[in-house]
């Protein structure tokens, strides 16, 4: 036992500046906690973010970390696999940063299937920038910069990951951070994208959300691997489930492929003889 | 954790593995809190923290001694046996507040050594030979520091009217 | 009228293939000892439509377009004014016509070109299986000389994929073509080849920008297609994979430029390729890049813009966005290519600077270099420092340590102990993210000193020095260039000393080394394709031209030519 690596082994010296009472502290203790499980070398982790308050999360980790830009943390994430297969890489955001700028990359990572986690810490708002509505945020939340509330429809992770075609989607709860070691072990396990919606309340910005542990409850008993009975699922669960609803092993994109030839042999193909 | 959620504890050594871990967790948990409020410049709070922090320190010293060289089983975080029902986890770091009173942040260090109290106390009055001897012993430790933090208590400075209010605005720091 | 070179134009509608007319022309001479290039237009069609091929020849590596064609293979009127511009004619021309073809354009006919009618139709008919195309390649390898066995191999080497029966039908087809009258008169001097003694290579700017990239050790590529950038890509694609390394086709240029930031974090020399719209597009990324300190190459096929522009004409009108376009002080590199040879070097030096400079190398290629094809000498295979620099030993690692070279040793992930977060956000030596004071202004200066304090040696620019003290200055860069090396040949034909620098490294500039091949008092004229004046205000801006300097710009679709630029600058000295 104490030659493993501890889940405090994974963090960094780097001292959250997420309010107390964030959701977000519940990420990092169930994801030290899932890397400790399965005690993947801290120096074979790529931690990948965007902007936003999740996305600080790289620097708290004792990994190798990437802040990029808002919205493109998937992208960057995308690309840091594709050259570095044996890497394990994680990608978070929140939800501004995941469904709104972001949304795209969103799409296509899911239908792209390369083997990475990524986690979005979804708090209906966006913190960061003082609070305003998110794309998952009800439409009769008043804001200032939306006065009659955003009138807009939320936007619906799960369903949209499972439309553009993710083999592992899964919702969490910063409140149960047990419940999400778990779920975080499996989709880190999962051979393919991993998708993991986690309800992380924001306490300055919308102190409501202090009783979400009263709504939140196990939603999906065991994942399905049936595509049409997760879409079911999903749009039947209130949005406040817990757990892994769709699991299937999918074609993973990678690059792997041998060396044939060199660089004298390439130049050869303009010859003229 | 309420008094009839069914414990799964049927050896001693799965006991002290359940022991360490939570202790674990909630050294985890005040190391956290401390830490975190340290950096939102709340010294009372932090003051609390650190005393429960050094309290339990030096449960999990007393713990580790108990177990000595034993090869304990591993148990993963959603095994934790100690879980409370309406609130899974016994990681309250939702119930903090960057100007919590040193009087809350007493209530936070309490809550959760209250429920390893309830669990040493269900298992030492269940029939499971040996682990039933084992938390009956344990559950007096748990007493004596459940004393220790009521000490706590008696010096946290009184609650002054008006705290807990910032006139500032909120940051945009990014 | 340079009597060293020899240009040919073909242009043809609706399936024609004048662009395979030209393909083959430009291999069969190559094979016949000429070097040469090639430019293509056409209508907005994406088959069938207008389509115009333009060759220049020379018995010596030649990349500029000639003042006026010296024949025009014309297989069918349709929509021909389109291109009179872009081949310019006049009376020297031959223009060799389907006799069938209806009536003669009225614009065409005003300038009163050699004119040679054939009769298609006849010929045809006595040729089943032959086309216009490849009689008129006949008409024009008899007149050329070519000889069958170097037809027969170009023939084999355009169509040798649609199989032998087809290559076999148009090689008939050509023979037919060499048999028919040739005009008796034409006032075009072929230039003798010259005997082959170098390996010669066929290839496109793009390919060649592709295979800079791989010398360079690029290893991923992320890609969103985008003309006339679109060729680079494709050819790295299955060639990066043979090379270990392989391609990601991306959902956007957000993606694409991000996705190079992730695998060359990772370790992976990496780069993508794009044009003017997708380069505005990407400029949040490349300002991430350089703060983040992560290596990166984009090149950049100029296109006429702005906004959606012209996307299948030439122009350098990106400049500006290549030099300012970050927000903040974002120091990093811009180069910029002269011609198809000279692509294979920038691009590999670009990629090798950034890898060493852990910055963004932006390369400046554009439409004429990229979608041109050209005979060339083989380049000589040049082995470049590229490697990046990384710590000895991880104890106490920083990521953004101040160093004396302002390089700072980058951790490769999988490296024990030094892990790091790489950030956008401004950032202390470790790499936490800070807004303190201290940390900006050593941070910014560690990244401007990294650039501006490296010795980048004679690569920054290609020098004709005719004379220290000459009548005249020329100075240009990009495709530009080659006209203005010939313009020079033609000012210094009446009796003119001139100079000439082309810029190959953009920014940082070299002001010094500029300055001391610009003697007080000589007349300096900037030679751009765009209206701006880009170069020049760059230029004036860094105080590193003299005020009277002037500056010759004008903004694309046509290439600059050599005799308008020697009568633009000639006047005044």
């Amino acid at each position: 036992m104490t030659s493993m690596v501890k889940p405090k082994d994974y963090k960094s010296d780097i001292q959250p500046v997420w309010c107390p009472g964030c959701g977000h502290f519940a990420v990092l203790s169930a994801l030290t906690k899932a890397l400790a499980y399965l005690q993947i070398p801290k120096h074979q982790v790529g931690f990948v973010s965007g902007i936003g308050c999740s996305s600080r999360i790289p620097a708290y980790v004792d990994s190798y970390g990437f802040h990029g830009v808002h919205g493109r943390g998937l992208a960057v994430a995308s690309g840091l696999k594709a050259a570095r297969p044996e890497l394990t890489v994680v990608a978070a955001g929140g939800d501004g940063d995941g469904y709104s700028i972001g949304g795209n990359h969103f799409l296509h990572a899911c239908r792209r299937n390369m083997d990475m986690l990524y986690i979005v810490m979804d708090n209906q708002v966006y913190g960061m920038t003082k609070g305003q509505a998110s794309p998952t945020t009800e439409p009769d939340w008043v804001s200032k910069l939306t006065p009659h509330g955003s009138g807009v429809r939320p936007f619906q992770p799960l369903a949209i990951a499972l439309a553009s075609g993710a083999g592992f989607i899964a919702r969490a709860f910063s409140g149960d951070p047990s419940g999400m070691s778990k779920i975080l072990v499996e989709a880190i396990r999962h051979k393919g994208f991993a998708f993991i919606e986690v309800l992380s309340p924001c306490k300055t910005f919308r102190p409501e959300q202090m009783e979400w542990k009263k709504i939140v409850h196990q939603g999906f008993e065991h994942a399905v691997d049936d595509p049409i009975k997760a879409a079911s699922l999903i749009h039947a669960d209130d949005g406040w489930g817990q757990g892994i609803v769709y699991q299937r092993q999918l074609p993973v994109w990678e690059i792997n492929y041998p060396v044939t030839t060199d660089l004298t042999q390439l130049a050869d193909e303009f010859s003229i003889r | 954790m309420s008094e009839e959620s069914v414990l799964k504890v049927e050896n001693v050594p799965y006991f002290l593995a359940q022991m360490h871990a939570m202790k674990c967790e909630s050294e985890d948990r005040l190391r956290d809190l401390r830490d975190c409020l340290a950096q939102h410049h709340n010294p009372g709070a932090v003051a609390v923290f650190e005393q429960g922090l050094d309290l339990i320190q030096q449960s999990i010293k007393a713990i580790e001694e108990e177990i000595g060289d034993q090869l304990l089983p591993h148990i993963p975080p959603w095994e934790y046996q100690w879980h409370c029902e309406d609130q899974p986890d016994c990681l309250c770091m939702e119930n903090a507040h960057y100007l919590m009173t040193p009087q809350q942040a007493y209530q936070l260090t309490l809550f959760n050594e209250q429920r390893s109290l309830l669990f040493c106390r269900q298992l030492a009055d269940s029939e499971i030979s040996g682990v039933s001897q084992m938390a009956a012993c344990w559950l007096i430790k748990e007493q004596q520091l459940q004393q220790q933090l009521e000490l706590i208590s008696e010096k946290l400075p009184p609650e002054s009217e008006g705290a807990g209010e910032d006139f500032d605005p909120p940051n945009m720091p990014e | 009228m340079d009597k060293s070179t020899l240009s040919i134009a073909v242009t043809g509608a609706g399936g024609s293939g004048a662009v395979t007319t030209g393909l083959i022309l430009l291999e069969a001479m190559a094979r016949q000892g000429y070097y040469g290039i090639m430019n293509r237009s056409s209508g907005p069609q994406i088959r069938g439509g207008e389509s115009a091929v333009m060759l220049h020849f020379s018995n010596r590596e030649i990349h500029h377009v000639p003042d006026s064609y010296d024949f025009l293979l014309a297989m069918d009127w349709f929509n021909i004014e389109r291109f009179i511009d872009e081949i310019p004619l006049t009376t020297d021309t031959l223009l060799i016509y389907d006799k069938n073809a209806g009536q003669i354009p009225v614009a065409i006919d005003a300038i009163g070109a050699g004119m040679f009618a054939v009769d298609f139709k006849s010929v045809i008919k006595e040729n089943p299986g032959s086309r216009a195309n490849m009689l008129g390649l006949g008409i024009l390898a008899n007149i050329l000389q070519l000889k069958t066995e170097n037809i027969r191999k170009a023939l084999q080497k355009t169509l040798g994929r649609k199989g032998d029966a087809v290559v076999d039908t148009n090689f008939k087809a050509v023979q037919a073509g060499m048999l028919l009258p040739i005009p008796a008169v034409h006032t075009a001097h072929i230039p003798a080849p010259l005997p082959i003694i170098s390996n010669r290579w066929n290839i496109s700017g793009n390919e060649a920008c592709g295979l800079g990239a791989l010398s360079g050790g690029v290893r991923f590529v992320a890609a969103y297609p985008i003309t006339p950038a679109t060729e680079i890509l494709e050819w790295l694609a299955p060639r990066l994979e043979k090379l270990g390394g392989g391609l990601l086709q991306a959902e956007d240029e957000l993606a694409s430029v991000n996705m190079i930031i992730g695998a060359s974090f990772g370790g992976v020399a990496a780069l993508t390729a794009t044009s003017g719209p997708g380069l505005s597009l990407m400029m949040e990324g490349l300002g991430l890049a350089v703060t983040s300190e992560t290596p990166i190459t984009v090149i950049n096929v100029m296109r006429g813009g702005p906004s959606t522009g012209i996307p299948t004409k030439s122009e350098q009108a990106d400049l500006n966005i290549a030099l300012y376009g970050f927000h903040g002080d974002a120091p990093h590199l811009v180069l910029a290519p002269m011609n198809i040879s000279d692509a294979v070097f920038t691009t590999q030096w670009a990629v090798c600077l950034a890898e060493q400079l852990q910055t963004v190398a932006l390369v400046l290629s554009d439409q004429s270099i990229g979608q041109s094809r050209a005979i060339i000498d083989q380049p000589p295979a040049l082995t470049l420092p590229c490697t990046r620099k990384t710590p000895d030993n991880t104890e106490n690692y920083k990521r953004y340590q101040l160093t004396d070279d302002g390089v700072s040793p980058m951790a490769i992930p999988g490296t024990v102990h030094g892990m790091y977060t790489a950030d956008g956000l401004e950032h202390n030596s470790s790499g936490t993210p800070s807004s303190m004071n201290d940390d900006h202004q050593l941070q910014m200066q560690k990244r401007f000193d990294k650039i501006h304090g490296y010795d980048f040696g004679e690569h920054w620019a290609r020098l004709d020095v005719q004379n220290e003290q000459p009548d005249m200055i020329l100075l240009s860069w990009g495709s530009t260039s080659n006209m203005v090396l010939e313009a020079a040949n033609l000012l210094r034909a009446k009796g003119l000393v001139v100079n000439v620098i082309l810029l190959r490294l953009l920014m940082p500039l070299q002001k010094e080394a500029l300055q001391r091949l610009l003697p007080e008092g000589v007349k300096l004229w900037v030679v751009e394709q765009n209206h701006a004046g880009q170069l020049f205000n760059y230029l004036q801006a860094c105080q590193a031209i003299p005020r009277y300097a002037s500056v010759y710009a004008r903004p694309g679709p046509l290439p600059m030519r050599a005799a308008e630029i020697a009568a633009a600058v000639e006047d005044t000295k």
